[in-house]
């Protein structure tokens, strides 16, 4: 405790933040009252103190290094559109912009479109649908969004990203009306792609995820549907046995098993 | 705009909007770049740290469970950056910022700000990694002792712990006057640290 008759720094420093309990805390101060030397040290620990407590809290950060580390996340952006995201690595997953929206307008879209139910469309009418309705979503979403505050960066970078990797359509909304058709029909669309994992919606994944590590099994698929309620969210997940998937209906992207409004399972193909 | 908070930014970011996150970063990134900065002592490094920090940020962001705050989360993150890039550089022969300080001639004016800051963080530089971390946090950010704790991962006692440690170390290099035991501590102001610590290189 002591060097040369001397309190130590490190024990000074304690005493100073309290951390000596009650009988070595005595000790140090019955030390300090005939110790001019120990006392200094003390009072220089005050002075490290404030010294330290007198720098500023924040330093701007240089434009240039502002400025590169802007253009990495929205590299990251751009990567995060481009690479589907298979369930199995999900613990770091990059996000889709704009998800709630896209889904709840293409679902809306459909509501309107045939009356409440989910049914087939062709592809092609399909994809023109989902484009619209994501073009109504990324519109109200600018919006609704000061631009001012948005990087010319990631500007350039969002339109660079429609350009290099065009947003897919909205995975196919069912092509039946009950649940378990619909549930059969995503984990059939999912098992047509499995070849190709690009092939699977982009912004699918993050929909079902949480769901899918929740339950701690594999995601196969996400559609919008209007069961349960406009607007909902289809998550088709494995069930942990071969031919048997497990659809969730739920309220939005991203929500978890409790939130639920209809689950299912069913033997698929 | 009407300010969000931190949380609902992150929360508008997972649910895909785009603009989100860079508010999130442009809001905090000067602190975060304090820490960084003072944690690994020059810049190249710090502005590597704060990346790879925020990008990782940018991709699990939905892993955030608002058990802490948004501000702690990101500083934990840019933490174990500033960690990872100390023990990358432990494994190179030299380390640039102990080398910066050898130009003794620079005498940067003691009265000037820069010169204090300067003389601060290359005082923090001479202590081990914990304690700088700690005392950065704590004594410089001056965030409480339980959100450095969360921060850094570690139990509440042993941030105070080295705390006290990184102080008493930093006792020679900045408390006016001369390395301890301090018999001869005078009012005197820091310009006997900028004399043997240097300026800018």
């Amino acid at each position: 405790m002591t060097t040369d008759g001397h309190l130590d720094a490190v024990v000074l420093a304690e005493y100073d933040d309290g951390l000596l309990d009650q009988p070595a805390a005595t000790d140090v101060r019955e030390h300090l009252a005939q110790c001019p030397t120990c006392s200094a040290t003390l009072n220089g620990l005050g002075d490290v103190r404030d010294r330290l407590a007198g720098a500023p809290a924040e330093i701007t950060m240089p434009a240039a290094v502002a400025a590169r580390i802007d253009s990495a996340i929205a590299a990251e952006r751009v990567q995060a559109r481009r690479e589907p995201v298979p369930a199995s690595t999900a613990t770091i997953h990059p996000f889709r912009r704009r998800l709630p929206q896209l889904l709840a307008a293409a679902a809306t879209v459909a509501a309107v479109a045939f009356g409440g139910y989910v049914v087939a469309t062709s592809g092609g009418e399909d994809s023109a649908d989902t484009t619209s309705a994501e073009g109504a979503a990324a519109d109200s979403g600018d919006d609704n969004d000061s631009g001012a505050v948005a990087g010319s960066l990631e500007d350039e970078a969002a339109g660079g990203a429609e350009a290099a990797a065009p947003e897919p359509p909205l995975p196919a909304p069912a092509e039946r009306t009950t649940l378990t058709e619909q549930i059969r029909a995503v984990a059939a669309a999912d098992l047509s792609a499995r070849g190709d994992s690009r092939a699977s919606p982009l912004f699918a994944a993050d929909c079902g995820l949480m769901l899918a590590r929740e339950l701690d099994t594999e995601l196969i698929g996400v559609a919008s549907t209007d069961i349960g309620q406009p607007g909902a969210v289809l998550v088709v997940v494995e069930a942990g046995e071969a031919g048997v998937a497990r659809g969730f209906v739920l309220p939005a992207c991203g929500a978890g098993v409790a939130e639920a409004l209809r689950e299912l399972t069913v033997p698929i193909e | 705009m009407s300010d969000p908070d931190d949380a609902e930014l992150l929360r508008r970011h997972v649910a895909g909007d785009d603009e989100a996150f860079g508010v999130l970063v442009r809001r905090h990134r000067d602190r975060l770049w304090a820490v960084a900065l003072r944690t690994l002592g020059n810049p190249e490094d710090a502005a590597d740290a704060v990346q790879d920090a925020l990008i990782n940020a940018f991709r699990r962001a939905s892993s955030f469970r608002g058990d802490a705050s948004v501000t702690t989360w990101l500083h934990r993150i840019v933490v174990n950056a500033c960690l990872d890039r100390i023990r990358l550089a432990a494994s190179r022969p030299s380390v640039a910022w102990n080398d910066d300080l050898d130009p003794p001639s620079l005498g940067p004016d003691p009265g000037s700000r820069a010169a204090t800051r300067l003389d601060v963080e290359a005082a923090l530089a001479t202590l081990p990694a914990e304690q700088r971390l700690a005392v950065v946090l704590v004594d410089m950010e001056g965030y409480p002792v339980a959100e450095a704790a969360e921060m850094l991962g570690c139990p509440v006692g042993t941030v105070k712990s080295r705390c006290a440690r990184g102080r008493a170390r930093l006792l020679p290099l900045l408390a006016a006057g001369n390395p301890a035991p301090a018999r001869d501590v005078t009012s005197t102001p820091a310009h006997v640290d900028t004399r043997v610590l240097g300026g800018e290189p």
